[in-house]
């Protein structure tokens, strides 16, 4: 699903620097850097906001950074860079960055779960939205905030809402122009979509989306297709239709996704160990269904890897303003006990002076 | 009955009467013993198993007897349950109970359930930090953990080789004190945690199955020996003989309360189910341990976002409490220099009066001059004026007193109370006179430069001379050599 996401991201790096500051050659280096060589894109943005004096600049500089830390999984730098951002843009009274950021936090929050955050930020940039139109080649942003908004009601298991906010964000979406990447995203949200409407029972309408998307020849979409795969075979298995879920299941190459997704990977166990069960196939259940133990235990992992990680950043990072904090208000409270030093012993002297006279 | 009691005299009545309240009045205000207490914590470590609805107002009636514990018990049970976001919330409320003393059991109690809801959420860092904080606590582990351990996440806080000693020492308490449930627990978590081949390992598993087949305490323990065995048996490659094993239990284990053992036992018949093609009981079980899984996933989910939300407050609130700290040393050194720049001022304006009062007189009292001398000593200025010997530049009040063979201060004084000036004053007064004398009756002095005005009349510094020239004429030498010129 991380993927998922990742694609709608590149969307924001791409127009966000198509803001017209290509005289800067680095900025475009850094932006193109941003999936194939993140660490290098993270230096030049972080030498970048280093150095920039204007603040059209920085805010450049520090969302291409945010995008960067966010291929990396940095996830608590991106949890601050993201929270600057507000502000920078809130001191400047720049509102679309302002919703920018604000998205791209809800976003990092949904990515870890944290849907009370997300919805908090995604509210925020919500509200923004509302109250500042955005220009019609901005309107991704929109689209971008909508979809984030509905896989964080898909994953609190409130898919009516989800689904109204899928539908607001594919609104968005098909009043863009039909460029690769607005298809790409459309299709994902499409699956997004499908899968809610499945869970609430209106499997004919997700069996559509799911079609739409299997049929699509859109190559954006990469393994994630393959969402939608799991998604038609979970219906086919639900219907007892084993024949046409074992036809869509010999479509779908786990290598492909394997080392990539293991929520889509546990998902494919799962539909492999259901198919095995109720074709009696026994000894296949068993193998898949230890396959399936073994991919929960692996989400689990790294689900708790990258809680940890935030974690221990976050520890690290009140260590370090602790320990700032403390020398800080040690050089203070030295200098205070000079000064006032000085000063009873110079008040000393002057009344003792005058107390002579 | 009546006719009976009319028969009872009156004194022997009002006696019994008596006696019958007092036992009443004790029997109403002490209802609890210590061993019904200990009966009542009992019943609800045992119902958080298997028996949410009676747990519910056990839990509530032990709150009235004691808060904290029932607390302590309830975020137990909470996660016993699976539910670590309420866990979460009770625990924090828990916390604000233990936080008043670091010291308190309770707080070594919220540490030690905060670090089996970070090892059950799989926040190692956390759980590394508490665990190093529980160890060096002063209370005694063993007893807490016996009375805890009751869940085998429980164990996992501690490392190994502790827990086989805890859960060692936790059986034989159990054991003296008749407690068969707890011990049919602590038998099973000490044969897992042992190896399955150990000898005391199979010898745990069988007391555990024999304290079962005698006492029989219920389906959770039943089921808890059973799903023990039957792993044994999946493992030896048997599935018949762990279906046998778990197989009786299939509607009755979706009431149990503890959610670990609940997932465990349903993915332990799906698999004797599927190793033995028993089709239907095999749909059940996948079914229930997906749901199941399913559903613990999306709460820790829920819950770990709650505890990195918490962790990040408590860092906020520590570096809150580190400003506070330093804002009451600032306002300490404050007030400290308040204090010390008040005691200064009060010290010498109102100790040091006394004694300055006092120097004064024993100043005045050091000038009480004889007449005798007063006399001489005027009698000597009188000579020194008429001998002109104040024009040399030597002339001090010490050499002078010297000259006069008396005490400078003597002199100082005389001159003061005669001459109505001070020395110096006196003496370049006489200088100026001298001056303007000589410039009035020789011309010729009229026509010397400022300067050598100066020198004739003892003063090494021009601008002095001119300073003081202007305070006793009220015209500078310039001007008063001008006037006299015209």
């Amino acid at each position: 699903m991380r993927a998922i996401l990742n694609i709608i991201l590149m969307l924001f790096a791409f127009t966000l620097f198509g803001q017209k500051t290509e005289k800067d050659k680095q900025l475009e280096e850094a932006t193109s850097l941003i999936f194939t060589n993140p660490e290098k894109s993270v230096q030049i943005s972080t030498r970048m906001l280093q150095e920039a004096k204007d603040y059209k600049t920085k805010i450049i500089a520090l969302s291409k950074l945010v995008n960067a830390q966010m291929v990396l999984g940095d996830i608590s730098q991106v949890i601050r860079n993201c929270n600057q951002g507000i502000e920078m843009a809130k001191e400047n009274e720049d509102k679309i960055n302002q919703i920018r950021f604000l998205s791209m936090l809800g976003n990092q929050y949904q990515q870890i779960n944290m849907n009370a955050d997300a919805k908090k930020n995604l509210d925020e940039a919500e509200n923004l939205i509302n109250a500042t139109p955005l220009p019609k080649d901005l309107l991704f942003i929109q689209g971008n905030v909508y979809n984030v908004k509905g896989i964080v009601f898909k994953s609190e298991l409130n898919c009516e809402f989800s689904i109204k906010y899928f539908d607001k964000a594919l609104d968005v979406y098909n009043r863009l122009p039909a460029e690769d990447v607005t298809v790409t995203n459309r299709l994902l949200i499409d699956i997004q979509k499908a899968h809610c409407l499945e869970s609430i029972g209106k499997i004919q309408e997700a069996e559509k989306l799911y079609n739409e998307v299997l049929d699509s020849k859109d190559n954006g979409l990469g393994y994630n297709k393959y969402f939608a795969s799991v998604g038609m075979v979970d219906i086919y298995l639900k219907r007892k239709d084993l024949d046409r879920a074992e036809q869509v299941l010999k479509t779908i190459n786990v290598k492909d996704f394997i080392q990539y997704d293991s929520e889509l990977t546990s998902q494919y166990y799962r539909l492999m160990a259901q198919n095995s069960y109720l074709r009696k196939n026994f000894k296949s259940y068993l193998y898949y269904f230890d396959k399936y133990n073994g991919s929960l235990l692996q989400i689990s992992k790294s689900q708790n890897e990258m809680i940890e990680k935030l974690v221990i950043d976050d520890n690290a990072n009140y260590i370090q303003k602790s320990n700032k904090a403390v020398m800080m208000n040690l050089i203070i409270i030295s200098i205070l006990i000079i000064v006032l030093s000085l000063l009873v012993l110079f008040f000393y002297r002057f009344s003792v002076k005058k107390t002579a006279e | 009955m009546i006719a009976r009691i009319k028969k009872i005299p009156v004194n022997l009545l009002t006696e019994r009467i008596t006696v019958f309240l007092c036992v009443f009045i004790f029997a109403f205000y002490t209802p609890q013993t210590s061993n019904d207490v200990g009966i009542l914590r009992e019943e609800i470590l045992d119902k958080m198993q298997y028996n949410s609805q009676q747990l519910e107002p056990l839990l509530k009636y032990y709150a009235k007897i004691s808060p904290a514990d029932a607390q302590i018990l309830r975020v137990k049970s909470l996660l016993i349950k699976g539910d670590y976001e309420e866990a979460m919330t009770r625990l924090l409320a828990l916390k604000q109970l233990a936080t008043d003393d670091k010291k308190s059991e309770i707080f070594f109690q919220y540490q030690y359930l905060y670090a089996e809801l970070c090892q059950a959420l799989g926040l190692t860092s956390e759980l590394k930090n508490i665990r190093i904080e529980l160890q060096n606590s002063q209370f005694s582990k063993r007893k807490t953990f016996v009375d805890l351990a009751i869940d085998k996440t429980s164990f996992e806080v501690f490392v190994p080789s502790e827990r086989i000693i805890i859960l060692k020492s936790a059986i034989k308490d159990y054991e003296k004190a008749g407690n068969s449930k707890a011990m049919i627990q602590s038998e099973i978590w000490l044969s897992e945690l042992l190896n399955k081949n150990n000898a005391e390992s199979i010898s745990s598993r069988h007391s555990a199955w024999d304290l079962v087949s005698i006492n029989k305490p219920g389906v959770y323990y039943e089921l808890l020996v059973f799903n023990s065995l039957s792993k044994i048996e999946l493992e030896k490659n048997d599935p018949q003989a762990a279906f046998d094993f778990l197989k009786n239990f299939r509607s009755s284990a979706s009431d149990i309360s503890n959610i670990g053992l609940k997932a465990d036992y349903y993915k332990n018949l799906a698999k004797a189910s599927a190793g033995i093609n028993e089709f239907n009981m095999l749909g059940l079980a996948n079914e229930a341990y997906f749901n199941i899984i399913q559903n613990i996933d999306s709460k820790k989910s829920v819950a770990k976002a709650m505890l990195v939300n918490h962790i990040n407050k408590m860092n906020d609130e520590k570096l809150a409490a580190q400003q506070q700290m330093f804002r009451y040393i600032y306002l300490t050194i404050i007030v400290i220099f308040i204090f010390a720049v008040i005691l200064i001022y009060w010290f010498t304006k109102y100790k040091s009066k006394p004694a300055k009062e006092a120097s004064a007189s024993t100043e005045v009292k050091n000038f009480v001059i004889p007449d005798k001398t007063e006399k001489r000593i005027l009698n000597k200025l009188d000579e020194f004026e008429k001998s002109q010997k104040y024009i040399q530049k030597t002339v001090s009040l010490k050499t002078l007193a010297l000259q006069f063979d008396t005490n400078p201060k003597y002199l100082s004084e005389v001159v003061n109370k005669h001459k109505n000036s001070n020395f110096n004053t006196y003496i370049n007064n006489l200088r100026i006179d001298y001056i303007v004398d000589k410039i009035r009756q020789d011309t010729e002095y009229r026509k010397y430069k400022v300067s050598y005005l100066a020198e004739e009349c003892g003063f090494s510094s021009h601008s002095l001379f001119t300073t003081i020239f202007k305070n006793r004429m009220n015209l500078s030498p310039t001007e008063f050599l001008q006037k006299l010129n015209e």
